[in-house]
């Protein structure tokens, strides 16, 4: 087996322990991006001697030499971000050191190409990007999920064992779904954030998407810029919310999710009760109003009305949309937010995680991406932010596992949130949902990395 | 799904709001916006119509913790 399939951490030991040569396994990346990128569109640049010379001045890090993608959503030295979109909307963004390539950087590790993204970061499915539409390795007729749909096509089609992205109504844990992968979306200001777009932002924040949680732990330490201990969870008490966030799912992502958290409890000879929070009724909304508004300080109408068929018709049209949203809308949204925040603080005093599946269906096709649902057919756009905004709204970290394949072969996920600052425990539970189930999903590979 | 005539006044409301913007907007776009608009726009008007009195402001909010209101009880 080439290394290139071996995880993120055995990559950096076997570089560290001699056993590897850093340049071979930098070769051998961008060979690899240059036979299997044409099928999942996932790695949209390359530039082998900014990444040759990266690795010529890499320090002994926890990440020498090791290969990794970044989504098109940070600035780099040598390129500006683009965010997956032909025409800017604010002003022209420049190349730089943002936080992520700094952290990456100061790691040792080699920035081997830039992950395709849903246009702008407004969609969750990936099926708008002025590069074409990155696909999902499971079935490259389906969404990779987004808006991080490159570094979650990236790593599911092993290109690269890590990649960065950026969660700001779900986006790192979409993609980690629908592409089988494990996503963490860290505690609000955690990790780095120099150098975003929208740098007064209160939700998005950058994370890891890796093969499983202790690659994210890793990589997820080094843009946290801290270590991450790991320890065994015992006696976790996981709460399960009532309603459409488990009952209005499909039933294989139903049941895949709920014999993970009775694995889970058993793992950790924990308990499982119903929980409820207040305010949930109104967490889609508000989670949208708040994450997708955040950058109209820098739009005006008339940059809209600038905007060419270069821009999806999405795009425009949701723009155009955006202007309308009443003022006491925006207020609402924001009193929704204390509410959320109040109530789950109040909930992780009695339980440590809370548990729902990642998005309420397998991956959809890219181009129909609509979901079939107990309550009915929906854009997976519209139902996506009922499953994953309430983290971004509330600020708290939020992970999602692998826990199971749906008769058509597309990973099933489910996602436990904790409490502010307690993403160490997510990735603790996350390993002992692998163990108890014996690491068959995050060890899969889809058939075009097979 | 709105009630034809809910929908036709939100119709009338987007295309208002654009031309007060003097942003204009071709059929295609407008159908997009209905289409966004029959999706959401039933939970803005929820939204709207939410009573949220009795939630009090957070002081001093600060995302990468909870709320301080509940840390100082």
């Amino acid at each position: 087996m080439s290394l290139l399939d071996r995880p993120l951490r055995e990559q950096a030991e076997a570089i560290a322990g001699g056993d590897a040569d850093p340049g071979e396994l930098l070769d051998a990346a961008l060979a690899r991006i240059e036979e299997r990128n044409p099928a999942v569109n996932a790695i949209v640049e390359t530039f082998p001697e900014e990444s040759r010379r990266m690795l010529a001045e890499a320090p002994r890090g926890p990440l020498f030499g090791v290969p990794v993608a970044i989504k098109d959503e940070w600035p780099l030295p040598w390129r500006a971000e683009r965010l997956g979109a032909a025409q800017h909307l604010g002003p022209e963004p420049s190349a730089g050191e943002s936080g992520p390539y700094m952290a990456l950087r100061d790691a040792g590790a080699v920035v081997v190409g830039i992950a395709n993204m849903h246009e702008y970061g407004a969609g969750s499915t990936g099926h708008v990007s002025a590069y074409g539409p990155a696909r999902n390795p499971w079935d490259t007729e389906r969404c990779p999920g987004g808006s991080s749909s490159g570094p979650g096509a990236a790593v599911a089609a092993r290109l690269v064992s890590g990649a960065v992205g950026a969660d700001g109504v779900g986006s790192i844990r979409y993609p980690a779904a629908y592409c089988g992968l494990t996503g963490l979306k860290p505690t609000f200001g955690r990790s780095t954030m120099l150098g975003h777009h929208v740098p007064q932002t209160t939700t998005i924040v950058s994370g890891p998407l890796c093969r499983d949680a202790a690659d994210c732990r890793l990589l997820g330490g080094v843009l946290f810029g801290e270590v991450l201990a790991g320890s065994e969870p015992s006696g976790l008490r996981i709460g399960v919310v009532p309603g459409e966030l488990w009952e209005d799912c499909d039933p294989q992502v139903n049941a895949a999710c709920t014999a993970a958290v009775e694995a889970l409890r058993q793992a950790g000879d924990g308990t499982v009760a119903e929980l409820d929070f207040e305010g949930r009724e109104h967490v889609l909304i508000a989670s949208i109003l708040v994450g997708q508004t955040e950058e109209l300080g820098e739009v005006t109408p008339a940059r809209i009305a600038g905007l060419t068929d270069e821009a999806s018709l999405v795009a425009r049209a949701l723009l155009r949309y955006r202007m309308l949203i009443p003022a006491a809308a925006m207020s609402k949204a924001s009193r929704v937010r204390t509410l959320v925040r109040r109530s789950l603080a109040e909930a992780f005093e009695h339980v440590d995680l809370l548990a729902w599946p990642t998005v309420a269906a397998p991956a959809p096709l890219l181009d129909n991406p609509t979901v079939e649902l107990p309550s009915g057919a929906y854009p997976a756009d519209y139902v996506n932010p009922r499953q994953g905004g309430v983290a971004n709204l509330a600020g708290v970290p939020a992970i999602s596992v692998p826990v199971g394949r749906s008769s058509d072969g597309l990973p099933i996920a489910l996602q436990l949130i904790a409490a502010w600052g307690r993403d160490e425990l997510l990735i603790d539970a996350a390993e002992a949902l692998e163990r108890a189930t014996d690491r068959v999903w995050v060890d899969a590979a889809p058939p075009l990395a097979g | 799904m709105p009630e034809p005539a809910e929908a036709e006044a939100r119709r009338r409301f987007v295309s208002a709001g654009l031309e007060v913007l003097e942003l204009g907007a071709g059929e295609a776009e407008l159908a997009v916006i209905e289409a966004v608009d029959s999706l959401y726009g039933g939970l803005l008007q929820r939204l709207l119509e939410a009573e949220l009195d009795g939630v009090e402001p957070e002081p001093g909010e600060d995302l990468s913790r909870a709320p301080r209101t509940l840390e100082l009880r």
